[in-house]
């Protein structure tokens, strides 16, 4: 949860008292804020803190002018800089409650199951995980120790080397562990992000070898079970999922590939046998290195068709203009997809003749 | 709260920083509340020109812009 400072609320009051900052900071009690802001920071569910912010700074008085606005104000900011929306109408409910603070006869909880009655989770985004991976990441290296080069490339830079779809693998992944009331964000749930993608050569390896999305769920609940309840705006990564994206990012690099996909994705939580993810793929499909060679495989494929598109292109280059490249490429690419597609149903149909002890190259 | 001109705050600051005020303070010959004050408005001022922070501010005070004016005063 982002927790707001001293100047946060200051710059919220100096705004809507419409005040210069050095004004702010003379018409505010920051002794008072300080007192309310330590309290919030004890807190953890966002309701909660919200409730325990605006019934100290309402009991309080920090602001030497429109105070309830002001606090009411610096609640929105601190709700909406977490990914929610404070619904405020109908408003005569909102100064009953504050009467009520302010008389001393509301508790903080009282504050909190009324803020919890009128907040909306805005769906995560992409670039809001972006945001908070950075951070996470940022926050394991304070407390571990690391080389030179895994700093510099851990935290910042991981995230945005994240390819479009490997990005929505996540986004998937965060909903996957909502739907099961989950409080954090493990390998099973990039599991199952992988799959419900459905694009990416990863899921299409999945489902070739029998992973599916209503197999994993049964196994996710049989292992872990269902939650208490997931976290409010996004939902934090252990640390294997973490371990994942790093493995993901190492192999991406070593591969020479210029974004981590969600095949790398994928390696990260093959690699990982121990994990949820891993056990799941051991458990579903048997053999979790026939899976690893597969997806390789297919890999190669991809790597090799998108080399003979870059050639070609290059060879083209005195002869194209951008827009036809452009349209060369999202040519190239279909027709790599229709290939994998073609490969994988040659791939299903020799399985189906040995399973009938017919020799494929008979 | 009362509504004095100035006050005296009291602020929980690192050592150093507090060193540094007072060292700030002796120099300009002025005293460690007033130039913890300003270096309080400048952390203030950086903050209100932070993009996201500013953004999210506008976008809460037109969206309730409303709703904020028909709260009742406690003043």
């Amino acid at each position: 949860m982002r927790y707001l400072g001293p100047y946060d609320v200051l710059a919220v009051a100096a705004r809507v008292l419409r005040c210069s900052s050095a004004d702010a900071v003379l018409r505010t009690d920051l002794n008072a804020v300080e007192r309310v802001l330590d309290s919030v920071r004890l807190t953890s569910g966002l309701a909660e803190s919200a409730g325990v912010m605006l019934a100290g700074l309402v009991r309080s008085r920090p602001f030497d002018a429109a105070n309830r606005v002001v606090a009411v104000a610096v609640v929105l900011q601190f709700v909406s800089l977490n990914r929610a929306e404070l619904q405020l109408e109908p408003v005569a409910d909102v100064d009953e409650l504050l009467d009520r603070i302010a008389a001393g006869e509301a508790s903080y909880r009282e504050a909190g199951v009324f803020i919890r009655s009128r907040l909306e989770h805005r769906p995560v985004k992409p670039e809001d995980l972006q945001d908070d991976l950075r951070l996470e990441l940022l926050l394991s290296e304070e407390t571990l120790t690391f080389d030179v080069e895994q700093e510099w490339w851990r935290g910042v830079r991981m995230y945005e080397q994240f390819s479009d779809p490997a990005r929505r693998v996540i986004v998937l992944a965060q909903e996957e562990a909502r739907g099961f009331d989950h409080a954090y964000v493990g390998t099973e749930h990039l599991l199952l992000g992988l799959i419900t993608e459905g694009q990416s050569i990863a899921a299409r390896v999945l489902n070739a070898v029998g992973i599916t999305a209503p197999a994993v769920k049964d196994l996710v609940v049989e292992i872990i079970g269902r939650g208490n309840g997931a976290a409010e705006g996004s939902i934090p990564f252990t640390p294997r999922a973490k371990s994942t994206f790093e493995y993901a990012w190492g192999e991406s690099k070593a591969r020479g590939a210029e974004q981590v996909r969600p095949e790398h994705l994928l390696l990260g939580v093959l690699n990982d046998r121990d994990g949820v993810g891993g056990q799941i793929i051991t458990k579903l499909a048997a053999d979790i290195d026939q899976v690893r060679r597969k997806l390789e495989e297919r890999m190669t494929w991809r790597e090799r068709s998108e080399s003979l598109v870059t050639g070609m292109l290059a060879e083209g280059a005195s002869w194209t203009t951008y827009g036809r490249r452009h349209h060369l490429i999202h040519e190239l690419t279909a027709l790599l997809d229709e290939n994998e597609r073609l490969h994988e149903q040659v791939a299903n149909l020799r399985d189906l003749l040995r399973r009938h002890e017919i020799d494929p190259d008979s | 709260m009362a509504k004095d001109a100035t006050k005296n705050i009291l602020l929980r600051l690192d050592p150093e920083l507090a060193e540094r005020l007072q060292t700030v303070a002796s120099v300009e010959g002025r005293s460690v509340s007033d130039v913890a004050r300003e270096a309080i408005a400048a952390l203030v001022d950086q903050r209100r020109q932070d993009t996201q922070f500013s953004r999210l501010l506008e976008e809460n005070l037109s969206r309730h812009e409303e709703s904020l004016r028909r709260l009742r005063s406690d003043d």
